[in-house]
């Protein structure tokens, strides 16, 4: 019998230990990874929508940072207005170096004449917007025409459908944009042209036609010359308009980002005392279990094994069980993070994107290792006591 | 067997609840249709067929608790496996929910089903592979 087989042998011997050692390598490594997942996609999440918007500042009307956070974070539609003529006036600072207006939209909830309830719709100025066009010229070789448009991830014209239907007005769905895990991957991205067609055609087509204000825009993305610093420069912007807020890239969704992080802390915590406790349970059951066999040991021990034998069959037995509980804990909390991760993102209104294959792979194998770790730094104890007690005086206690 | 059995008990019992309480027809959601009456949407369907799965699951899962022969329990076992097999195409090859990700069919009864079909299938596996074992050793 060969050291696997002895710990094998072991383990099929005592169901009690094995269960309690295989739930807390388990519990551990299940608990750890779903809180990593969670945490890590919603912070990768908040740098990809940063990273989309593609812009230094963002200028929105005063008061309505948060509506609009939220609306570009999940994807929960918002009605904001400014006056259109903020960006001529943005437009002449000189640190400015290029200003895109936006216009954020909504399709009518529970509508016959909109495919899809309560969708937000953001329609951009091809003229000047540097966030879609330059995706759509590398994929598509051209701009946007009047009628067409490009979806996040999640957006698809319905089956049998020629379009997509907003306030009566079909548009042609050209292209889907790579998911960042937020509002964006639900919303619908179109020009400026279209959005006024559709809210012309919206009088007669739809339940209720769409209304956009007259020279009036909802935000506006700013990008900042080389040499200045975003927050210098947004706040020279609200000096000289005060009906706006500037918002420089860092700043944006930082509410979120401090909800990830007291996320993450407690997280951390929890964890932590999570695996202090299973050591030392862990490490009560092997020495427990080390006691009630110290006669087999001793008998082992007589019988030609070493110390050194009897100290890594202790260990293997140990870490056996952490891999098989660790694997099992890391698998089903892999699965229940991936398939649950709609529920995740609207229960804790956190935006949330699963990692890549090699990132996963990779959060799995430390996982495992801390797991292994934890259980062998618990075991190490007990069986180093056990290898090193005389034969003779363990058979006679 | 008689862990296996239970577990087996309790996920048909998740799937059948799940999929009576969250399906868009449950939550008052239906498909109007242009001569102003409603049909249910395909998430309605897809429960309905979720819990006459579910069912005879339940007897499996009884059955296996209560079961002492080791042919009994391998047929049970494969009988589990391919009735997990079915809780997880039912929602997603064979009829399908809804295609609205912000549907409660498609938060919570799909990934439920699909949970508890791959652990029904797990079980299976592992009752089988235990029992195959048990078969083994006693024929030595």
């Amino acid at each position: 019998m060969n050291l696997f087989q002895l710990a094998l042998r072991n383990i099929s011997r005592n169901a009690f230990r094995s269960w309690t050692i295989f739930l807390c390598a388990f519990y551990i490594s299940g608990f750890a990874l779903a809180m990593m997942l969670i945490v890590h996609g919603a912070e990768q999440s908040l740098d990809l929508a940063n990273q989309r918007l593609g812009a230094d500042i963002l200028v929105v009307p005063n008061g309505s940072e948060q509506k609009v956070e939220t609306s570009l974070l999940m994807g929960n539609p918002t009605n904001v207005w400014m006056p259109r003529e903020v960006v001529e006036k943005i437009a002449r600072l000189p640190e400015v170096e290029s200003i895109s207006p936006q216009l954020y939209l909504a399709t009518l909830t529970n509508a016959a004449c909109c495919s899809v309830s309560n969708m937000f719709v953001i329609a951009f100025d091809p003229q000047t917007d540097f966030t879609i066009t330059p995706w759509l010229e590398q994929r598509l070789g051209r701009a946007l025409n009047p009628g067409e448009a490009i979806g996040g991830m999640y957006v698809f014209t319905p089956p049998g459908e020629e379009g997509i239907k907003i306030y009566g007005t079909f548009v042609r769905l050209m292209g889907n944009l790579e998911p960042t895990g937020t509002g964006l991957d639900r919303a619908l991205f179109i020009s400026f042209d279209t959005a006024y067609d559709i809210a012309r055609n919206s009088r007669t087509r739809a339940v209720e036609p769409l209304q956009i204000p007259d020279n009036s825009i909802s935000a506006a993305l700013i990008r900042v010359r080389r040499g200045n610093a975003a927050q210098i420069v947004s706040m020279k912007i609200e000096q000289q308009i005060p009906e706006v807020t500037a918002i420089d890239s860092p700043e944006l969704f930082l509410s979120y980002r401090n909800q990830i992080n007291g996320l993450a802390e407690i997280v951390w915590m929890v964890l932590a005392i999570a695996l202090v406790l299973s050591i030392a349970i862990v490490d009560l059951i092997f020495t427990m279990a080390v006691n009630a066999r110290r006669r087999e040991i001793a008998v082992l021990r007589a019988l030609g094994s070493t110390r050194r034998s009897i100290f890594f069959s202790l260990l293997a037995e140990a870490n056996l069980l952490a891999f098989g509980g660790g694997m099992a804990g890391l698998a089903l909390s892999a699965l229940a993070v991936y398939l649950f991760r709609n529920l995740l993102v609207s229960s804790l209104q956190m935006p949330f994107l699963l990692p890549s294959l090699p990132e996963l792979v990779f959060v799995l194998a430390i996982g495992i290792l801390v797991v292994l770790a934890a259980v062998s730094i618990s075991v190490l104890p007990p069986a180093l006591a056990a290898s090193r007690r005389e034969p003779a005086l363990a058979m006679r206690e | 067997m008689k862990a296996a059995g239970v577990l087996m008990i309790a996920l048909a019992i998740a799937v059948a609840v799940v999929s009576l309480v969250f399906n868009c027809q449950a939550e008052g959601r239906s498909l109007a249709l242009a001569n102003g009456t409603t049909v249910p949407m395909k998430c309605f369907w897809s429960a309905m067929a979720e819990i006459a799965v579910a069912v005879p699951l339940l007897g499996v899962g009884g059955m296996l608790a209560l079961s002492q022969g080791r042919e009994t329990q391998r047929t049970l076992a494969v009988t589990g496996g391919i009735l997990g097999a079915f809780t997880m195409l039912i929602p997603t090859v064979l009829i399908g929910v809804c295609a609205n990700p912000d549907h409660d069919c498609n938060r919570i009864m799909l990934p439920t089903t699909l949970m508890a079909g791959t652990l029904i299938i797990a079980v299976s596996l592992i009752t089988l592979f235990i029992s195959e074992g048990r078969t083994e050793a006693s024929a030595a």
